[in-house]
């Protein structure tokens, strides 16, 4: 295996390519006026919902009204205000079975809807892909225009996982034809606190 | 077989032909709809072709670099020079722990190394879960096109699949039905997996980390439950830094489905806690591929398909007529790079007509090097004795101004004079195309005519 690796990095040291500039990363990158409007249309374009929520006073209701509605009654809840229901051990196995997961985003992003979420080694890495139904809380003035500005305030200096969520899981697959709820989450809800 | 002789037995079911043609179409329009979104969408095409010059222009050092960071944060990075190392890697992770149940989601690299049936062969069970890649592998063909790998069949036809593989019931047809089937299905696969396969998207030097995108979820499920994730790259898929991915990621969904990002993007940063993660480096001739600099710029792919969706030749043909893991335009230029001889019809399946340059994310010049295969095959005596004589006999007129003018003079005539179905086969036209009346004056003759009468 050591050999594969000197023998491939001598090749690559002989071949002749034009040395070329990185580019960097400023640019005349794309702003909106209303962020929280243009992330909400966006979620909603990719399948997800939107559902402001006045202070973190009122997220346990908000959450228990969408548990309900998708008659989840486990719900393994990451954020503090608002209480898991049903136990889950550290098995990401598990998981399965969980009706809704109730995650925190870093960030939201208005181009594309998607919301920034860690594992932050709270809850088996399963919790972003198992449960039947995702609740992701987030702070309206933490959405940023496009993806130059979220990585901009991302971090990778330390071992984990991070994923930019769109809406809940989809394919077109079968015909073009979209289906929502392929093997992950089949709803996606985005509670946006402070949104005045 | 050549391409169009393939492409023959496709365009043979008119129909169906036809129904794909608009299906990749309507891809190709989403796309629009998506990039239209994006003021600054031709600046990021420039930057992102920017970014992947300068890291292939150093690539040795950025493997490196990306392997060292790997390394410190917990993964077993991995090298192979080719298709076979590759796969003994593999097999040796899942044989030394014991491991004999395996989920896979998407990775075309592993299409090209011939994974699956490798494993296969050494008694190990391997569930494609992508739905599409799913469905082929229950079809036991291989994927269509890289972001659709089922796009060449109907859902009937996929109804009666899963009816026969799946238990749905008979004549079930319903793409959400069938999703959902193939959801339960898969789910205990899901539980039962020993490890977990993926491709990679974009590694990143800078931080050592992987980046998966997918729409389903399923790399994310194949790799949060068992305790081993192996993830396959080529090599050309490093990219510098992470802030790289924001260029890429705005352009490779808008590019591939029409979607601003892909639903999950996944960004794996050493194992999770209890659990291994090991990345395999594949060269399998990307370092020969970097050593031409007429080819050198095909290794910025980011496999989004968009060249795919827009080829009249692709969505005529469909992709099973490449006999390639990655067919299309970029296909064609990677394939012959491999093996000139086996493919070499695939630069030929191209009318030059310069779409997939147009649509390309990162600004690979698609068709101009798909032309330049051709004069490479020609050089190597690969175009077929036909080809090569009628191109010499077309030089040798083209060369005597005097010879060229009789010659086309000759040849209006004949085509006025002969019925116009036997001239487009004279000509190597298609049965469906009809040749235009031929003017009675050529060009010369109309210029040396009005000068005449300019004169007069």
């Amino acid at each position: 295996m050591a050999a594969a690796r000197e023998e491939i990095l001598a090749a690559l040291a002989k071949r002749t390519m034009a040395p070329a500039e990185h580019p960097g990363s400023e640019g005349p990158w794309q702003s909106f006026r209303d962020r929280v409007a243009i992330f909400r249309e966006r979620l909603e374009a990719a399948a997800g919902e939107c559902v402001p929520v006045a202070d973190e006073g009122r997220l346990a209701e908000a959450v228990a009204a969408i548990a309900r509605e998708r008659s989840a009654s486990r719900v393994l809840s990451l954020v503090a205000a608002v209480r898991s229901i049903g136990a889950a051990s550290r098995d990401p196995h598990d998981v399965d079975g969980v009706g809704l997961a109730v995650l925190e985003a870093q960030l939201g992003v208005a181009e594309n809807g998607a919301v920034w979420i860690t594992d932050g080694g709270l809850a088996p890495r399963s919790v972003f892909s198992l449960p039947e139904h995702l609740v992701v809380v987030l702070r309206a003035g933490a959405i940023v225009d496009q993806m130059h500005d979220a990585y901009a305030r991302l971090s990778f200096s330390e071992r984990g996982f991070g994923c930019f969520l769109s809406g809940p899981s989809k394919t077109a697959d079968i015909e073009q034809s979209l289906v929502i709820g392929a093997h992950g989450a089949r709803t996606l809800t985005v509670l946006l606190l402070g949104d005045a | 077989m050549t391409h169009a002789e393939n492409a023959r037995a496709f365009v043979a079911d008119d129909v169906r032909a036809h129904w794909h043609d608009e299906a990749l179409w309507f891809v190709r329009a989403k796309r629009d709809a998506a990039m239209r979104t994006v003021p600054e969408w031709e600046i990021l095409r420039t930057r992102a072709a920017e970014i992947k010059a300068h890291a292939l222009s150093r690539l040795g050092d950025y493997l490196v670099e990306f392997e060292a960071n790997a390394t410190k944060l917990g993964a077993v990075v991995h090298w192979a020079r080719d298709a076979d190392e590759h796969n003994r890697i593999v097999l040796s992770l899942l044989r030394e722990r014991g491991f004999r149940r395996v989920v896979k989601s998407k990775s075309m690299l592993t299409e090209e190394c011939g994974l699956n049936p490798y494993l296969e062969r050494h008694g190990i069970e391997v569930v494609d879960t992508d739905l599409g890649e799913r469905i082929v592998q229950l079809r036991r063909e291989p994927p269509s096109h890289i972001v659709l790998p089922a796009i060449h069949l109907r859902k009937e036809e996929i109804g009666v699949l899963f009816h026969a593989e799946l238990g749905t019931a008979a004549g079930e047809s319903d793409p959400k039905v069938l999703t959902e089937a193939a959801r339960r299905g898969l789910r205990g696969k899901f539980l039962e997996a020993e490890a977990g396969i993926t491709g990679v998207n974009f590694a990143i030097a800078e931080t050592g980390g992987i980046v998966v995108c997918t729409n389903e979820g399923n790399a994310d499920l194949g790799t949060s439950l068992p305790r081993l994730h192996v993830a396959c790259m080529g090599i050309e898929k490093v990219i510098p830094r992470a802030a790289d991915l924001a260029v890429f990621l705005r352009l490779l969904a808008r590019s591939a489905t029409g979607q601003h990002l892909t639903t999950y993007t996944s960004h794996f940063h050493g194992p999770r806690p209890g659990a291994e993660l090991h990345v395999v480096l594949v060269d399998d001739g990307r370092s020969a591929l970097a050593a031409r600099p007429a080819f050198s710029p095909s290794l910025s792919c980011i496999r989004c398909g968009a060249c795919l969706n827009t080829c009249p030749v692709f969505r005529r043909s469909g992709g099973h007529s490449y006999e390639t893991s990655v067919a299309g335009p970029i296909g064609s230029i990677l394939a012959p790079a491999r093996d000139p001889e086996r493919h070499r019809s695939l630069p030929l399946a191209c009318s030059l007509c310069g779409s997939c340059t147009d649509v390309c994310p990162v600004r690979i010049d698609l068709h101009h090097q798909l032309l330049s295969w051709r004069g490479v095959l020609a050089r190597k005596r690969l175009l077929g004795d036909g080809k090569r004589r009628a191109m010499q006999l077309a030089a040798f007129v083209l060369a005597r101004p005097r010879l060229y003018e009789r010659v086309a003079r000759f040849a209006r005539s004949a085509a006025r004079a002969l019925p116009s179905g036997l001239v487009g086969r004279l000509g190597g036209v298609s049965k469906d195309r009809r040749l235009p009346e031929p003017p009675r004056e050529s060009f010369r003759e109309q210029l040396a005519r009005r000068r005449a009468r300019g004169r007069g």
